[in-house]
């Protein structure tokens, strides 16, 4: 009798094990899909997108936006920390940039429609819009839709790789590895990133194919006093809202000179105000 | 309510010594903190790569959320010690102190990964990794104050068990005068070691490397990383002095309804007048605009902050064991003297942001190596406000005991007033240094002559079972005061500022250049923000003049007697010298 209890005690264990390791099975996975071809479709969806927000966050050691060495400056003065802002197709953009001038941090509001800009910043145009060039030669349709924006950047990857699936903030995500020469992705940080060897790391939503997360590191930053690499990370996310963007209202003194703001602001913003004050 | 019977009698006078100077520590390190971020918060904001035209608001956090948090468990803590015992209190009040501060000197790390996770998988958010930072500052500040706040009131209940009645004087008057040292050298400390690091770091970096230590440069992170070992090795030696020393568990019940309505009140009333923006960074006077609007809910907040007090004077009335014990009030040296140190606080707040605001305003340019001169510059600054009101208490003590409580506030009063006054007529963007600090040492000495007076008065006027609750009254009153003067001063230079700048702004004139407007701007915002530190600082010195109406109805000298026995002043003066 204690014999047969022992037998279907040990029956039942191993139904039991079965059953748990049946449940527990990692299915069969779908195979992943090659590189290019996620690429191309994301690429695809920017350049046919009526509508994208955008971020881009640097971290990590410092990229300069002007050279080492600038005649009659300093040189490596403004250095770019974030933007957030949004794109209207065929040629709008509007974004928050935030820069480092001489080593304070400041934000412009940006508006760019075709070749015409304006700006906004709280000292420099106390706090209204001033219509003026804010990045000379920047145009959005070239950002986004034409063959040298980000579709372009986004086919100038190389040894590309999916290295799976991930879930990102609880979204399931191809993750795609690659790198790439600075020159060859510099849409994707609106022409501020340099340097030869970039490493990319892609996120793509399985379910809808378009690219959330683009982060590119660049090894060669790292110093002794910078011990953390470039760090660039965009996001694209929003795709097709209902986003607007107007020209600014300017009211009444429309200012239309052709200027761009390093040439104005890398004196210091109080100094010029004090030397004023004292006149 | 405690039974100090037992730890008296089992302690030994040289270990009542070796506990004194152990809680000293985290006493002087907790005040050093009240202070510290009122010099440095620019070069703070620089580092971390906020803009500080558009952040101050968020920034002043560090500030606010400080002090409220400091006057909330100063409130709170020392009823809770009353209950479960000093020890226990202590360590876990320094253990949290020591948490908040590991947090803010890392906070770039995994405090902003934490809240970076929580905002994108809890709120589905994208937020800016600088300003997720910034977030993580301000709640490792609060952690911080809600452990240091506890600290000085449970350190005096402390001594109250471990010593005598007759011998409490000396040694609570030496924890007042090393809380008092804290917060007096907290900015000069703060921005004479952010500049040190700034010119420094590197070199001290490349010691620390052939040490075999391969640390970062250090900067104002190091500040708060300091606390931390300072903070562990005060920790394990209290664990081990206190140990054995009994404290049986007090009567009654934490008032856990007064503490919340009390909570509330203060909170509320801070967010709802704009407790938003700091004002200690000069450069943030071009970013004032941005709160100009303000916040849809501030009425409904200052309603609600208002109803809660209501609720808060009447539940405290009617329980047998109040948080705060209102009865108090009916006495007329404890209402006069703590109306008056509500408007002293205000007033030393006041002389605290605007020398900072000048400053940093007038630094040699915007850089950020000028910036971190300037946090060294306002702290020296700041020094001669502190520091003679430090060594003015003293003899604001004698002038107590020969011309009355009443003269020696109201004169110390008249004294600020005067100085503030110099000081709204002077200040210009050419002001030189010592002509400010020769104001701010007046500001500095009136202030100081009414600490000992107003103390004083109160302690002398209550019943011995009352002092301790009398004198924590008087420095909690103080920083309700000071904490108003950040939110109320903030909301007026915020609309000064944007009305003086859109004055200034609706006389451009038409079909302006860029450069030209941009020329304009940064002039309008300079002078509109001098223009307001004048204002703020004649504010100040009416203020002191209104404090002399409650000042006027003190009565009575420091020279006191208590159960037909003859108290010198010295001894009242010392357990009342801690007046923040």
């Amino acid at each position: 009798m204690r014999i047969f209890r022992m037998r279907a005690l040990g029956t039942v264990i191993i139904v039991m094990v079965m059953a748990l390791a049946a449940c527990s099975a990692t299915p069969t996975e779908a195979p992943l899909p090659d590189p290019q071809t996620l690429l191309n479709k994301a690429a695809t969806e920017v350049q046919n997108a009526k509508s994208i927000k955008i971020k881009l966050q640097l971290t990590g050691a410092p990229s300069y936006v002007d050279p080492p060495l600038t005649l009659g400056g300093p040189g490596n003065s403004i250095a770019f920390i974030s933007a957030d802002g949004a794109y209207v197709a065929p040629d709008r953009v509007s974004a928050s940039v935030v820069a480092s001038i001489l080593g304070i941090p400041g934000k412009v509001d940006v508006t760019a429609i075709g070749d015409d800009q304006w700006m906004k910043n709280q000292i420099l145009t106390a706090g209204r819009w001033v219509k003026r060039i804010f990045s000379p030669g920047f145009n959005a349709a070239k950002l986004i839709s034409s063959d040298s924006g980000i579709q372009s950047a986004l086919r100038a990857l190389k040894d590309l790789k999916v290295v799976g699936r991930e879930n990102i903030d609880g979204v399931q995500m191809y993750h795609v590895t690659g790198n790439a020469a600075g020159a060859d992705i510099s849409a994707l940080t609106v022409g501020l990133i340099r340097g030869s060897d970039v490493i990319v790391d892609i996120y793509i939503p399985i379910d809808t194919g378009r690219v959330d997360r683009v982060i590119m590191v660049q090894p060669e930053t790292v110093t002794p006093k910078e011990p953390k690499p470039t760090t660039w990370t965009l996001e694209l996310f929003d795709y097709n809202s209902d986003e607007q963007i107007a020209a600014p209202d300017l009211g009444d003194t429309v200012a239309t000179a052709q200027a761009t703001i390093p040439v104005t602001v890398d004196s210091g913003m109080l100094a010029t105000s004090e030397a004023t004050q004292a006149k | 309510m405690t039974n100090a019977a037992t730890p008296q009698s089992t302690v030994t006078t040289h270990r009542r010594w070796l506990i004194l100077a152990l809680v000293l520590v985290p006493v002087f390190i907790g005040a050093l903190d009240l202070t510290i971020v009122s010099a440095i918060l620019p070069e703070v904001l620089t580092r971390l790569n906020i803009p500080i035209d558009t952040n101050l608001g968020t920034a002043a956090w560090a500030v606010t959320g400080y002090l409220l948090a400091y006057t909330v468990s100063m409130i709170v803590m020392g009823r809770v010690s009353d209950l479960i015992g000093r020890r226990s209190v202590y360590l876990v009040c320094l253990a949290i102190f020591i948490g908040g501060s590991w947090w803010v000197a890392t906070a770039h790390e995994f405090p902003t990964a934490l809240l970076n996770q929580i905002a994108r998988q809890g709120l589905h958010q994208r937020p800016d990794i600088n300003q997720l930072t910034l977030l993580a500052v301000i709640i490792g500040r609060v952690i911080q104050a809600l452990g240091a706040g506890a600290i000085v009131p449970v350190s005096m209940a402390l001594v109250g068990d471990l010593y005598p009645p007759d011998r409490r004087a000396q040694p609570i008057g030496i924890i007042g005068a090393v809380d008092t040292l804290g917060w007096v050298l907290g900015h000069l400390y703060g921005g004479v070691m952010v500049s040190f690091f700034n010119q420094n770091g590197a070199a001290i970096e490349q010691f620390l490397q052939q040490l075999g230590l391969n640390w970062p440069a250090p900067d104002w992170h190091t500040l708060f990383f300091l606390n931390v070992p300072i903070g562990l090795l005060a920790l394990g030696l209290t664990w081990w002095a206190l140990r054995g020393v009994e404290h049986p568990a007090g009567e009654g019940r934490f008032d856990i309804i007064g503490g919340i309505l009390v909570s509330l009140t203060l909170i509320g009333l801070n967010v709802a007048v704009g407790g938003n923006t700091e004002i200690t960074g000069a450069t943030s006077l071009n970013a004032l605009d941005t709160q100009a609007n303000g916040s849809p809910f501030n009425l409904p907040l200052l309603a609600g902050a208002l109803l809660s007090f209501a609720l808060f004077l009447i539940w405290e009335w009617f329980q047998k064991y109040p948080l705060i014990d209102l009865h108090l009030f009916r006495k007329r040296n404890v209402s006069a003297a703590s109306s008056t140190n509500l408007l002293v606080g205000f007033c030393l707040m006041l002389a605290l942001v605007s020398v900072p605001l000048l400053v940093n305003l007038r630094a040699e340019n915007a850089s950020a190596d000028s910036i971190a001169n300037a946090a060294e510059k306002a702290g020296i600054l700041l020094s001669s406000l502190t520091v003679p009101m430090m060594f003015a208490a003293i003899p604001g003590g004698g002038l107590a005991n020969r011309i009355g409580y009443r003269t020696t506030t109201m004169l110390g009063m008249t004294l600020a007033g005067i100085g503030f006054l110099l000081a709204g007529l002077t200040w210009q963007a050419d002001t030189p240094d010592l002509v400010m600090a020769a104001e701010m040492i007046l500001v500095g000495i009136g202030l100081g002559l009414t600490i000992s007076p107003i103390g004083t008065a109160v302690i002398n006027d209550a019943n011995e079972s009352q002092r301790g609750i009398s004198s924590a009254l008087v420095i909690i009153l103080r920083l309700v005061g000071m904490t108003i003067a950040v939110s109320t001063l903030t909301t007026f230079a915020l609309s000064r500022v944007n009305y003086l700048v859109g004055v200034a702004r609706d006389t451009f004139a038409a079909g302006l250049t860029p450069d030209q407007i941009q020329h304009l701007s940064v002039q309008a915002y300079f002078a509109s923000g001098i223009k307001v530190i004048d204002e703020l600082l004649l504010i100040g010195s009416v203020v002191c003049f209104i404090a002399l109406i409650p000042a006027m109805f003190l009565r009575g000298t420091a020279r006191i007697e208590s159960s037909g026995e003859t108290r010198p002043h010295r001894l009242v003066e010392r357990e009342v010298i801690s007046g923040r």
